[in-house]
């Protein structure tokens, strides 16, 4: 690894540091406000929309190998098969957030907003925040598909795109599977 | 990175999400988080072979989170 | 021909990306928040000479102390000795043309100008009330500017993490061939500590600001009682910023401190694995002991207990550091300049505040001197007072390295005096006032501390007429200083290249040597 590499892979990996403690603040209001009132999350997790929550697991996780696949094809030199593994992690962010939309609009029919109680406040901060992340993450993914040059930046594009899905690996059990 | 590594560990990590939606309890659902954070972390961000201080930012960055996390709801706990 | 001019005009210092220009700009601007944050301190220590608002009423007083502390913190004390000394000197300290990401540091630069107007736009807008902690659930309610501070203080936030990511990368890949980690310089050491706590604390602070300002736009009440939220939880992520960040501080202070003991003393500094151990120490422990502040907002005994305890470790690395330096200047041979001086006033205050820290860090102790003076009085002497006086012994000391002039040592010398005698006066009469009772953040008082009070506000002015000597003396430097290149005999790896440095630092590929080889210098 030269000089140059060794620096941006530096940089990112401690901009993630960074963006992990700023997601921490509000592990740490989730997990207190849960154990000061268990009953408000076990109501709370009961009305999140538990197939959307799956199915969105399963777009990131896949999207997470499929930006690694891209890196494969690049080291192979086979820039037009790592080009298809990008377009098909924009696709899978892009289907994660309209998920995620849809679900957001379900909850406000129901009268769910932020405000309406700690579980669904802290809901919108945590899944909103994570979804601003989707959405730079889709950016950087898309200038490095339009880059000429891949083999620095991709491997970088790709570590931040791991870190907003290992978010979501936390995100999912705490809003719609592990009930207090 | 291998094409067989790759397509492994997604493999094993859509089995572990499948296994989560089956187990409700809270402690079951974050180890199997923490498992699938340790396959993406190892092999599709590449730790295993990253440079010793990418390595120490990471290890450093989880226990901060857990810090903050444990220490205010030590607080909440034990009032 | 020096940095200053290989190019010229306007543009070639606004968007410049060499180190030494970015340090300069900073240093500029944070002497301008210090003259602002100054000036609200002066009017709030006029206003108390008399019990009954001398000054200014009781409302215009909470808005005065708060954009003193926001101004203070932020704008001043954080990004002061790393932000402007830092830039300047860590390439030079590691053989290095400039910072691992100069386009990164000149947007870090102006990412924080942004942030300082927009605490300066929270002023114009009716000023903040809050006190510059922000405490829930006043803050997402006060009918005040909230969230202009809230904002402009999130984003000289990004502005910290940035320049710390580019001081992390910097040290890690950019030391000249052959300088090992033992081989790095001690305020380089201090540079990455700080770093670390900056990366690390700040985005945690940035979401909690966050979470104010979004409650006081749209009233969520995460922190609001009548809504089911809990205050003390805000205290958490405060605190989890706002505790390390007194090492943000300090840390780099005490690598001027090291620098200046040694070269002042003309001795490699003693014990210097231990000042390094203390140092990223101090970083990390600095992280266990956020909880102290909270002993009487209602946390858990459990969580007073185990935090009291972790804050004193605090003092085992710093008392480390205390000893190495005194042992570096046992046996050297001492220049009594003001640099040196001003460090002396340091030790002092470092002692003096820290051992009153031990005593707040005691539980049963902590609830009788809770948010009155003394805990005013304590963080003054070992934060303010500590980046203070290491900062003016940086700008003395590398003054001569920074414009290649040499200022007054007479003048110099009186206004260290007065600074020194102004900043003691102003805070001790604060350790009597608070242990008599006088609670902070009050406009009036009762009469019997009024005399304290009166004393205290004299020092203020001492203290404010020796930074105004200061100033002034180094303005005159500035245009009629003598020629000067290296006029300390210093060995460190900053005064190796001519000052001021050339553009690209060094002229001839710069090799490693040793740091603090004083042997030679000596012989």
């Amino acid at each position: 690894m030269n000089n140059e590499t060794r620096r941006y892979h530096l940089a990112v990996w401690i901009v993630i540091a960074s963006e992990a403690l700023l997601f921490a603040g509000l592990f740490a209001l989730y997990w207190s406000y849960r154990a000061e009132v268990p009953s408000l999350f076990a109501s709370g997790i009961t009305q999140d929309v538990h197939w959307i929550g799956a199915l969105n697991t399963f777009l990131l996780l896949t999207s997470s190998f499929s930006i690694a696949w891209s890196i494969l094809q690049t080291r192979n030199g086979r820039r037009r098969a790592a080009t298809v593994s990008l377009v098909v992690t924009l696709a899978l962010g892009a289907a994660f957030l309209v998920f995620k939309l849809l679900e957001w609009g379900m909850h406000a029919r129901d009268g769910l907003v932020p405000g309406s109680s700690l579980f669904f406040t802290l809901y919108y901060l945590m899944t909103g925040l994570h979804a601003l992340h989707v959405i730079a993450g889709m950016t950087l993914v898309t200038w490095v598909t339009l880059r000429r040059e891949r083999d620095l930046a991709l491997p970088l594009v790709a570590l931040y795109w791991h870190f907003v899905d290992v978010v979501w690996v936390f995100l999912w059990p705490m809003f719609y599977l592990a009930k207090p | 990175m291998t094409a067989r590594a790759l397509i492994l560990t997604y493999l094993l990590l859509v089995a572990l999400a499948a296994t989560s939606l089956l187990v409700g309890s809270t402690p079951v659902a974050l180890l199997i988080a923490v498992a699938k954070t340790l396959l993406i972390a190892l092999v599709f961000m590449e730790l295993r072979h990253a440079h010793a201080s990418d390595r120490i930012i990471a290890v450093v960055a989880a226990f901060f989170v857990l810090l903050l996390t444990l220490g205010a709801f030590a607080d909440v706990i034990t009032r | 021909m020096s940095f200053w001019t290989h190019e010229r005009g306007l543009t070639s210092w606004l968007a410049t990306r060499d180190h030494k220009r970015i340090g300069i700009l900073y240093l500029a601007t944070v002497l301008v928040f210090l003259l602002i944050g100054g000036i609200f301190a002066l009017v709030l220590r006029l206003s108390l000479v008399t019990p009954n608002n001398a000054l200014v009423d009781a409302h215009t007083y909470d808005k005065l102390f708060t954009q003193h502390g926001i101004v203070m913190v932020w704008l001043f004390m954080i990004p002061s000795i790393p932000s402007a000394f830092g830039n300047f000197l860590l390439p030079l300290m590691i053989g290095a043309r400039d910072v691992a990401f100069p386009r990164l540091n000149l947007a870090s630069y102006w990412i924080f100008v942004t942030g300082g107007i927009v605490v300066l736009v929270a002023l114009i807008a009716g000023g903040v009330d809050t006190g510059w902690t922000f405490y829930t659930p006043y803050s997402t309610a006060a009918p005040t500017a909230v969230t202009w501070a809230v904002i402009g203080v999130f984003i000289t936030g990004i502005s910290s993490i940035l320049t710390g990511l580019n001081f992390i990368a910097t040290i890690h890949t950019m030391r000249v061939a052959g300088m090992r980690w033992r081989d790095l310089p001690l305020f380089v050491w201090n540079l990455y500590s700080t770093s670390i706590i900056l990366v690390l604390a700040t985005p945690v602070l940035g979401l909690a600001l966050l979470l104010v300002g979004a409650d006081h736009i749209w009233a969520l009440g995460l922190f609001e009682p009548a809504q089911g939220g809990d205050p003390v939880l805000f205290q958490h992520l405060f605190w989890f910023y706002s505790h390390p960040a007194v090492y943000i501080m300090i840390l780099p202070a005490m690598g001027v401190v090291a620098e200046v003991v040694s070269t002042f003393s003309h001795k490699r500094p003693a014990w210097y694995g231990a000042i390094v151990f203390a140092s990223i120490g101090i970083a990390l422990v600095g992280f266990l002991t956020w909880g102290h502040h909270m002993f009487v907002a209602g946390m858990s005994t459990f969580d007073s207990g185990l935090f009291g305890v972790l804050s004193m470790l605090v003092a085992i690395f710093s008392a480390i550091k205390v000893f190495a330096w005194t042992s570096t200047m046992y046996g050297g041979r001492i220049t009594l300049a003001t640099p040196l001086l001003y460090i002396f006033t340091f030790i002092f205050l470092f002692i003096f505040g820290g051992m009153s820290g031990v005593a707040v860090a005691t539980t049963s102790l902590d609830v009788h001197w809770h948010d009155t003076y003394f805990i005013v009085a304590h963080f003054h002497f070992i934060m303010v007072g500590g980046t203070l006086t290491a900062f003016l012994a940086a700008l003395h000391y590398w003054f001569p390295k920074l414009f290649g002039r040499m200022y007054s040592e007479a003048w110099a010398k009186v206004a260290c005096a007065a600074v020194s005698v102004g900043f003691i006066l102003t805070f001790t009469p604060q350790f009597l006032l608070g242990n008599a009772g006088m609670p902070r953040r009050y406009a009036t008082y009762p009469p019997q501390y009024q005399w304290l009070h009166v004393l205290s506000t004299c020092g203020a002015v001492l203290l404010a007429l020796g930074m105004l000597l200061t100033a002034g003396y180094l303005v005159v430097a500035l245009v009629r200083g003598k020629r000067v290149d290296n006029p300390w005999r210093s060995a460190s790896f900053e005064w190796r290249t001519s000052s001021p440095p050339p553009a690209d630092n060094f002229v001839d590929a710069p090799q490693l040597r040793d740091t603090y080889a004083y042997e030679e210098v000596a012989s």
